[in-house]
């Protein structure tokens, strides 16, 4: 497993770039692994370059040949890349990758709000595998990428079962693996970054990262996630599956971006709970059991409840069995209060946070697969940021958001949901107290907060492997 | 080392990197598999331990393992059912015997070894889950005996 802090040897007695090949085999001999050798490398040459006494041009290309031989020809050209990008002779090069970009999610959109921030700095590349635009992702997004350049890399394995998403548990070691497409075009550039947690991808350039939202599969023949110099976690809870799942610690925590704020206080709120999720067919976002709730609080407390709606948002395919059977539901039970929105544009649902009181979201109540429990939960910050209270499911990455009884409520069951909302129902003094804790809870997750961890750690991991990398004394 | 730059110097040297880079990035492109690229071996070994995985990623192995054992045992799909011609199949039909014979068999027994393992282990969980609902029907039955008691009284 990489460390952060694997950037090579530090050159501590000069060496001569004619020395290089002779020195690097001692390294190796006494167990010095690849990316040493490489940082090694770009550091004397680097050396080599403002040594006065000897002009080193002409040994260049001697050297060249024999590290393509001794270290292989990507790392000896990962070398040059190191060299030309840590003497600032050119901008360097960046990678974003993600085999899911052709869909809306939280995931591309963390990815892409990275690529966003830093296509000024770098030349960034976004590598897609199905056809997608540009320009769907400034609407998808609401996203600035006039910088960036988009390819679109095909992998054929995937044609045969004619889906629109590429699911990679179709790979074993009997079919190969497709996605070295990729691990081969990481290798143009100086950063790859991995923004899919797909684990398959081998990285090439001399500096790779990956950004983890949740570790889904174990290591299997494939598995390349421990090579990556760096790994990025979404939340802690993500970081707790990745040393279950993969055994080795990720680097660095950064939060998801969340940019919904809408509310100005002061102006009027409606008695609205709602709920912003998406309306999975395996139920896991327990809609149903929402609109059970809601029905419940309605006749334990009708004079509490009578002007109180339950809104529930959510995307959805044209076919879904359980929003059918949701929508049954409040049908039959003859429920006038709950509402049901899918697929609605991003204002309308702009104008929900800013009228709604109440946050529900249940994702992981009841549930045993970790990876089915809400890994992070943006959409809870979103209500947080227009000051609703949120009532959240207690697990995953949403008991890193919400304080209990400080900036919202965590519950485990039905009862502790029904047990919390009515009392927001019928103390509007306290729920007013605990929205504005939720507001100030909700600035951790905020954008400035994002740009910042993400620059400072890109500028970071620039300068220890290539700005620095070989030459610290 | 600033101290000591000089731009021709630093244009030759500019010059000579870019003839090494373009002259490693042709060879990379003749280069096919990502072994030979890096210059050893990248694939490992990983253990599979069924102990950790959760019930949804045991009911995922064991698709995995069934569909394969499926593709293993079907000896016909193998073959190019267009081909007519009574000798190409024949042709056709040697070395998928022979891998039938001999690295099949092998295969079969793995998956259906760690097949069953899973089974076993989904079994002895089902146990647990039943155990535990015993327990809490007992004690909901004891908490209905409480209370009929304490209305009786």
């Amino acid at each position: 497993m990489k460390t952060e802090n694997d950037v090579g040897a530090e050159i501590t007695e000069p060496c001569p770039l004619g020395r290089l090949p002779a020195r690097l085999r001692e390294m190796r001999d006494s167990g010095a692994d690849r990316d040493t050798l490489v940082d090694t490398a770009a550091g004397v040459i680097r050396r080599a370059a403002f040594d006065p006494r000897r002009d080193p041009a002409p040994l260049l290309a001697r050297t060249f040949r024999s590290l393509g031989r001794f270290l292989g020809v990507q790392p000896a050209l990962n070398v040059i890349r190191k060299v030309e990008v840590g003497l600032r002779w050119r901008k360097p090069s960046l990678a974003v990758f993600d085999h899911a970009l052709h869909f809306i999610g939280g995931a591309q959109k963390y990815g892409l709000t990275v690529a966003a921030m830093l296509q000024d700095r770098f030349d960034v590349t976004l590598i897609a595998n199905k056809p997608v635009r540009l320009q769907d992702f400034s609407a998808w997004y609401d996203l600035d990428l006039s910088r960036c350049r988009l390819e679109i890399i095909e992998i054929p394995f995937f044609e045969q079962f004619g889906t629109i998403h590429l699911d990679p548990t179709r790979v074993s070691n009997r079919t190969g693996n497709p996605f070295h497409r990729i691990s081969r075009e990481s290798g143009r550039y100086d950063l790859f970054l991995n923004n899919s947690m797909l684990e398959m991808v081998y990285p090439l350039a001399p500096l790779s990262m990956m950004i983890c939202h949740f570790p889904e599969r174990r290591p299997d023949t494939y598995f390349y996630a421990d090579l990556y110099h760096s790994v990025i976690y979404n939340s802690r809870y993500t970081a707790e599956w990745i040393r279950n799942r993969w055994k080795f610690t990720p680097h660095r925590h950064i939060y998801p971006p969340v940019d919904m704020e809408v509310y100005t206080p002061g102006s009027e709120k409606k008695d609205i709970i709602l709920s912003v999720a998406r309306f999975e067919e395996g139920g896991t976002k327990k809609q149903l059991e929402m609109a059970r709730c809601f029905q419940k609080m309605r006749t334990m407390a009708p004079g509490d409840t009578r002007s109180w709606r339950l809104v529930m948002v959510g995307g959805s395919t044209e076919d879904n069995p359980y929003l059918d059977r949701v929508r049954d539901f409040v049908e039959r039970s003859g429920e006038t209060g709950i509402e049901i929105f899918t697929n609605i544009a991003e204002n309308e649902l702009r104008s929900l946070y800013g009228d709604a009181r109440i946050f529900w979201h249940l994702n992981g109540l009841g549930q045993n697969d970790p990876a089915k429990v809400e890994h992070f939960g943006m959409t809870i910050v979103e209500s947080m940021q227009n000051r609703l209270v949120p009532i959240v499911f207690d697990g995953g990455g949403q008991r890193e958001i919400v304080e209990h009884a400080r900036s919202g409520f965590r519950v485990r069951s039905i009862a502790d949901l029904i047990r919390h909302s009515m009392m927001l129902i019928q103390r509007p003094k306290e729920r007013d107290g605990l929205a504005e804790n939720a507001y100030r809870r909700s600035r951790d997750f905020a954008m400035p907060v994002f740009r910042k961890r993400v620059e400072s750690y890109f500028a970071e991991m620039m300068d220890r492997h290539f700005y620095q990398a070989g030459i610290s004394p | 080392m600033d101290d000591h730059r000089d731009p021709e110097r630093e244009r030759r040297l500019q010059q000579a990197l870019a003839r090494g880079r373009d002259a490693l990035s042709r060879r990379r492109e003749r280069i096919g598999d990502v072994d030979t690229l890096v210059g050893g071996p990248i694939d490992r070994h990983f253990p599979l331990p069924l102990d950790e995985f959760s019930d949804s990623e045991l009911d995922v192995e064991m698709g995995k393992r069934a569909s394969r054992i499926n593709q293993d045992l079907n000896l016909k799909r193998q073959i190019d059912e267009r081909t007519h011609r009574r000798w190409v199949k024949v042709l056709l039909l040697i070395p998928t015997l022979v891998k039938f014979l001999i690295s099949k068999p092998r295969h079969i027994l793995k998956d259906f070894s760690v097949f069953n393992h899973i089974l076993f282990l989904r079994l002895r969980r089902l146990e647990k889950q039943m155990e535990d609902l015993r327990t809490d029907l007992g004690n909901l039955e004891v908490e209905r005996l409480d209370i009929s008691d304490r209305e009786e009284r």
